[in-house]
């Protein structure tokens, strides 16, 4: 018996199963990781549905119900927003997803923690296939493949070259358990789409340069310029990595140029309607709303400079602060925060929705591991390395002309390098050069941080960051779905800005409705939006929802609290008693 | 190249003196001192919001041991920061410093080991209660002592060394309009 079970097992492994392959094995357990990080509890944690979110899903409701938008443009290639225009790919996602979920929380995140979560697959397929090429003999004839190595001089003795499959896995891990890509995953982001866009486009052109293969490339180049219609932050991230792809391997791309015409054209083509809108005014209100470089500071630190420097220094302030000058100076400041250990490491982004705020947007104990990879980096001296430098130099740049930073969710794209470096230290760090207890140590750092995290992000962040998901709107929902029946006008406060778009999605309101009576921000159907100092005295017997902290003369009715218990919203009966 | 040598270091000198006189006009030094109050307060902050949570469990992520490494190690890693580099070295010497790194990790030696050592030690005084001047000068100097290792790299080639003008010029600039310099001084005043 024991032999016929042997000879079975043996059988098996010989049919080459993939559940016999470790490297099979160690890849699911990162993706299952990844996925359980990344759904659980989707729905309820980041609480509360933040207000671009809420108007990414009802917009995408709108579409499917429609075909227009919630303002009544027929598949808009850019949509209109508050106080911005989006760019057209989440919305899109998002229509098969909320056709099939429903419209609600879990379905409008579910995009965004679905591509999420195959960025943690393409993390490791494009590592192992920058890492895996071994040097061919063209590279004698100054004509070089994708991931060799160029040092051909001595190699190094030990663990270098790294073995691909354990640096792609490595690398995987360390994204699928990242603080910050889970935090982008897990909201109705469109820069963990973007980023997406770029890893699959990168892994393509890698492919596409060694199969010589003209739909590789156009798929790669198709992808990239997704990215580029999915977040802001990549029209300019994009086109600049790929002038980088471009540099690092441009003896492969000289050979492929006639394959590469069509496609970049192509994209090109695409490209037109994003560059038009781009220098429209549309497209330029957000970044001027935002921009880092205005006028008046430029001023104000010269008026400063003359102000506090005596006399004969006074008289440079014209030749020192010429506004280009200045402006770069602006952004190298900018730049340089996104490398801030505190940043990085300790505190992430001041924004709520973009960081545990508690911790860095990576872990403290990756410090260590970027460190050692510092060290191992220099074996490695191949393009593939450069590329991966180059991404990581080039990710905050889209965060240096606006405001505020350092900004996590304009540079997401950092964290592929960022997981990839923190990989290769970890291989160099477990690869017999350093002494066990510091494996040790690095372990149990290791482990206790990322319960941490876990403790932070479902035990802290729901109750910490409530308010910054705007959490209460979908109970003051549901309170005035309770007592509407009975009231003719409904007047709700805008103190939290666009209550609107929470009616409208909460209630599955009828978008063509909406549309055809022409409702706006202002109002819809029984629906009033008003300011916290309007007189709700004289309109007859109305339902009010007041903020909270408003004394209101009338009937209260019923709280709306967040789920954190926190009071938001007052429903008061107005003018029913006389 | 050995004349190009001197002049280089003695620009280096020049421009790193020039910062050191900067900072004559600062009222009120920036701190990097590391005051052990936060550990007690980042606790009790963690352990309120816990409230549900059993009181082991709590303890379990947030206690002195643990919130004491990271709040120190935060300390530490903030005299570390780039934009403090930035604005205590220029353009020119974060650059040099770059290289100089570059040069240790590429080929080890005792003496770059070491020095690199003595930064990584040096900047523990940042932390403790030392007079915020004090502790600025010293992680300054051995800073600027760092940058001097990167010269060499700038002497190989001509246009290197041009390179190395240009942005010397580019960080004299940069020092005249950082004056203020926020992450090193507090309070200001141009002399």
């Amino acid at each position: 018996m024991k032999f016929q079970i042997s000879f079975f097992a043996r059988k098996l492994r010989n049919l080459k199963f993939p559940i016999f392959d470790r490297v099979f094995v160690f890849l699911l357990a990162i993706i299952i990781l990844a996925v359980i990080l990344r759904f659980y509890k989707l729905n309820t944690n980041p609480p509360g549905l933040y207000w671009d979110e809420a108007a990414f899903g009802y917009d995408a409701y709108s579409i499917l119900k429609t075909g227009k938008d919630h303002h009544g443009v027929f598949l808009p290639l850019f949509f209109e927003s508050f106080g911005d225009w989006k760019l057209p790919v989440y919305h899109y996602l998002l229509v098969p997803s909320i056709a099939a979920f429903g419209l609600n929380e879990f379905a409008v995140r579910f995009p965004s923690a679905l591509l999420g979560t195959l960025t943690v697959l393409l993390t490791y397929f494009l590592t192992k296939k920058l890492f895996s090429q071994v040097p061919d003999t063209s590279y004698q004839s100054g004509v070089s493949r994708p991931g060799q190595q160029l040092k051909t001089d001595k190699p190094t003795p030990g663990i270098w070259p790294p073995k691909p499959d354990t640096l792609a896995l490595l690398s995987a891990f360390f994204l699928a358990i990242s603080p910050w890509h889970l935090q982008f995953s897990r909201g109705g982001f469109e820069s963990t789409v973007g980023l997406f866009f770029v890893i699959v486009g990168v892994y393509l052109f890698l492919l596409g340069l060694e199969r010589q293969k003209i739909l590789l490339f156009t798929f790669s180049f198709l992808l990239l310029t997704f990215s580029m219609y999915t977040y802001h932050a990549y029209r300019i991230f994009t086109p600049l990595f790929a002038l980088c792809l471009a540099f690092i391997y441009f003896g492969q791309i000289k050979q492929s140029l006639a394959k590469l015409i069509l496609p970049l054209a192509l994209s090109i083509l695409l490209l037109l309607p994003l560059l038009i809108f781009t220098f429209s005014k549309q497209g330029k209100a957000r970044a001027i709303s935002q921009s880092a470089f205005k006028k008046e500071e430029v001023e104000v630190a010269r008026i400063d400079y003359d102000q506090k420097s005596k006399k004969p220094l006074r008289s440079l302030s014209k030749y020192l602060y010429p506004t280009p000058l200045y402006y770069s100076y602006i952004a190298s400041n900018a730049y340089l925060n996104h490398f801030s250990a505190v940043f990085l490491f300790f505190q992430g982004d001041s924004i709520g929705r973009h960081s545990q705020v508690d911790m860095g947007q990576i872990y403290l104990f990756e410090a260590l591991l970027l460190m050692v990879s510092i060290f191992a980096f220099k074996n490695l001296n191949t393009k593939s390395a450069k590329l991966m430098l180059a991404w990581l130099l080039i990710s905050p740049v889209p965060a240096t002309i606006v405001t505020p930073t350092p900004h996590a969710y304009r540079t997401l794209q950092m964290v592929i390098p960022l997981a990839f470096f923190s990989g290769l230290g970890a291989y160099s760090l477990f690869s017999r050069r350093f002494k066990f207890p510091l494996k040790f140590l690095v372990a149990v750092a290791f482990l206790y941080s990322f319960l941490t995290y876990l403790h932070l992000a479902f035990i802290h962040y729901p109750k910490k960051f409530a308010a910054d998901w705007q959490d209460g709107n979908r109970q003051m929902v549901r309170q005035i779905q309770k007592y509407q029946a009975n009231f003719d006008k409904i007047y709700v406060t805008d103190i939290n800005q666009v209550p609107y778009i929470y009616l409208l999605f909460y209630q599955k309101y009828d978008p063509r409705k909406f549309i055809e009576n022409k409702g706006t921000k202002n109002g819809f159907d029984k629906y009033i939006f008003i300011s916290d100092d309007i007189d709700i005295y004289n309109k007859g017997k109305i339902l009010y929802v007041a903020p909270s902290w408003k004394k209101v003369d009338g009937k209260w009715l019923a709280a709306a609290d967040d789920s954190t218990r926190r009071h938001i919203y007052s429903l008061w009966e107005v003018g029913g008693q006389n | 190249m050995d004349k190009i040598k001197i002049f280089f270091t003695i620009l280096l000198f020049a421009l790193f003196g020039f910062r050191i006189w900067q900072t004559t006009g600062c009222r009120q030094f920036a701190s990097f001192y590391f005051n052990p109050l936060a550990i007690k307060i980042n606790v009790e902050e963690q352990v309120s919001l816990d409230s549900s949570l059993n009181r082991s469990v709590s303890r379990f992520f947030h206690n002195k041991l643990t919130i004491g490494i990271f709040e120190i190690t935060k300390s530490y890693m903030q005299t570390f920061e780039p934009r403090f580099s930035l604005e205590t070295l220029g353009p020119l010497g974060l650059i040099l410093i770059l290289t100089a790194l570059f040069k240790v990790v590429k080929a080890p030696n005792i003496v770059g080991i070491t020095h690199l050592l003595i930064v990584l030690i040096v900047s523990v005084f940042a932390i403790l209660p030392v007079k915020p001047q004090t502790s600025f000068y010293i992680l300054a100097v051995t800073r600027f002592s760092v940058a001097f290792w990167g010269l060499d790299y700038f002497l190989r080639t001509k246009p290197l060394a041009i390179l190395f003008f240009g942005l010397g010029f580019l960080t004299l600039w940069y020092f005249s309009i950082s004056w203020q310099m926020p992450t090193i001084c507090n309070e200001i005043f141009f002399n």
